[in-house]
């Protein structure tokens, strides 16, 4: 399957640069390959007792960064919010 | 027309209120600032982890245990990959494969009789964001506060029946997150909210009917509605040759009807996978085990014993039981024995629960104790003060916070039981209504009670109104 990155980076609204496009492709691709693998494993989806992970106290920190900080990448901010087009659940 | 049957599941989501969030140490609570409990990780920022508080999952496995369900020792976690402005990080942690807890069971009263309602699962997840619109701007704003708050989906089998059954199990899955104090169930602030499948099929018929989702169900009544309206627009298909289309439809509570959100066709993949920066829930059994002997007496439990110990009936029991401060009221004067069960449950259904409605307090921010109403309740039982002035010393307590005795002896309630001066007061009375006591005999039968009230009012209140009536009649008669 040929990954066509162009398409890709404009779906995820990213620019890239037509001359690092190759590049992209064959990382893209070796994931895929890597990804294409995962069927033939078919203990994939017990879950590990062994990997059993620490669980958090429930205990609030304050935050460690403002609004401000925080909304600070994002295109497009409105009263503290990040703004969208907007978004309305109409009759299909 | 044929005879249908209605088919109905329940999908309930509840915001568990945990002190922090789900994935992350950000506080969690309701209707914070715009995007000021966030943090990296909620707001799915390249990078961030995610780690599973510790409380989320004891809470769903006491849940659980309140629903009688299989506790899955070993789970975890699982992607859940959607689009939406208000889920920045393009996918839900959720649990597909495996739940916290399985194959539980909740028994309902409906119209006077028990029914069983299978749980098919419990699972934990996070919620996502909210997008708010202002009439001031074109788009729409998201903030994330809502992100990552956790969440638990108790998903039961279609076993209902009727809108009445699905409410009678709204009331008992809410009564019961309530005794747990596992979420505070605020349906306004959508602390609570539940997604209803319908389907119909004729009665008698083996296999399920097409179902139909509704999302958008923020109330019990708009539950009951949206059922309602629901199997009244598959049967009307039905009847009309029509087949039904499986589909998502978005329940509309002012418009009272539902529209097609998705079709089977366009639902939604969510590519479910396991969750790679989470490692695998593993529970001790012992840990399972002191969570199951946590919980306290439910509501289910607590009718039967209602029932059996005190002789209530089904629907009194129920309005104490799922009512966990007047259960808590209840069995506080039960257990100091002063009174009848029967009394004390009249007063929590009748006044009791008036004051808390008129004032919108609950019970434990009122003055009352069981020991004050038990006592009220005693002097009524032993005929020293009347119902009536019963009910006057009760709002002096809720006001004053007394001792029911100490505002008694000081309104001079103390009720008249003296038979000489009662006998006395009805000749009186009679003497002076010699067209009522002629208007009884003659036929009407109501100026007897006129007569009483008459008794009553010369008394101040004070005689005994079970004695009065019987002299009255005695009177009459004569």
């Amino acid at each position: 399957m040929k990954i066509d990155i162009a398409h890709l980076a404009g779906l995820a609204h990213l620019h890239i640069d037509k001359e690092q496009l190759p590049q992209f492709e064959k990382d893209m691709q070796a994931i895929a390959d890597m990804m294409g693998q995962l069927p033939e494993l078919d203990d994939i989806l017990e879950p590990d007792a062994e990997n059993a992970m620490p669980l958090r106290a429930d205990v609030p920190e304050e935050n460690k960064f403002t609004r401000d900080e925080l909304l600070a990448n994002a295109p497009c901010t409105e009263s503290g919010c990040f703004a969208v087009p907007k978004i309305v659940e109409q009759e299909a | 027309m044929k005879a249908y049957e209605v088919v109905i599941g329940l999908e309930v989501h509840a915001e568990l209120n945990t002190a922090s969030k789900i994935y992350c140490s950000c506080r969690n609570s309701f209707g914070g600032v715009p995007n000021t409990q966030v943090c990296p990780v909620c707001m799915g920022l390249p990078g961030a982890l995610p780690t599973l508080n510790e409380a989320v999952v004891e809470y769903a496995v006491r849940m659980g245990h309140a629903l009688n369900c299989q506790i899955h020792t070993v789970c975890r976690q699982d992607r859940k990959n959607y689009f939406y402005p208000d889920l920045p990080k393009a996918y839900q942690i959720s649990q597909a494969e495996i739940p916290l807890c399985e194959n539980g069971y909740l028994d309902i009263l409906a119209d006077g009789e028990w029914k069983r309602i299978r749980v098919n699962r419990i699972h934990i997840e996070e919620d996502a964001g909210k997008l708010l619109h202002d009439d001031r701007y074109s788009g729409s704003l998201v903030d994330l506060n809502r992100c990552g708050v956790p969440l638990i989906e108790i998903v039961s089998e279609p076993d209902m029946r009727s809108s009445a059954e699905a409410k009678a199990y709204l009331d008992a899955i809410k009564s019961i997150l309530l005794y747990l104090g596992i979420s505070d169930c605020k349906m306004q602030e959508g602390s609570l909210r539940c997604d209803v499948n319908v389907s119909v099929r004729e009665k008698g018929a083996g296999a399920l009917g097409v179902r139909c989702e509704m999302k958008n169900v923020n109330s019990f009544r708009a539950a009951v509605r949206s059922i309602e309206y629901e199997a009244k627009r598959q049967i009307g298909i039905l009847e009309a040759g029509g087949t039904i289309q499986q589909e998502t439809r978005r329940w509309d509570d002012a418009k009272g009807r539902s529209f097609v959100m998705r079709t089977k066709e366009d639902a939604q993949d969510y590519r479910f996978f396991p969750e790679p920066d989470l490692g695998t829930i593993v529970l001790e059994p012992a840990k399972v085990q002191a969570l199951r002997e946590s919980i306290p007496e439910l509501p289910g439990a607590k009718v039967q014993r209602y029932q059996e110990d005190f002789g209530f009936s089904p629907t009194e029991a129920m309005l104490i039981a799922e009512h966990k401060e007047r259960a808590a009221l209840l069995d506080a004067c039960t257990e100091l024995g002063k009174c009848k069960p029967k009394s004390i449950c009249n007063w929590i259904l009748s006044d009791v629960a008036k004051y808390s409605n008129d004032t919108g307090k609950p019970i434990c921010e009122t003055p009352l104790t069981a020991e004050g109403l038990t006592t009220l309740i005693e002097q009524v039982e032993k005929g020293v003060i009347s119902n009536t002035a019963a009910r006057q010393v009760f709002a002096v307590m809720m006001e004053t916070a007394q001792e029911p005795l100490v505002i008694i002896e000081k309104l001079g309630l103390v009720q008249n039981s003296d038979r000489d001066f009662l006998e006395q007061l009805v000749t009186e009375i009679l003497a002076d209504h010699a067209k009522s006591v002629c208007d009884y005999k003659n036929g009407k039968t109501n100026a007897l009670g006129y007569l009483v009230g008459q008794c009553m009012k010369r008394s101040g209140g004070k005689a005994n109104p079970a004695m009065i009536r019987e002299l009255v009649a005695k009177k009459l008669h004569e």
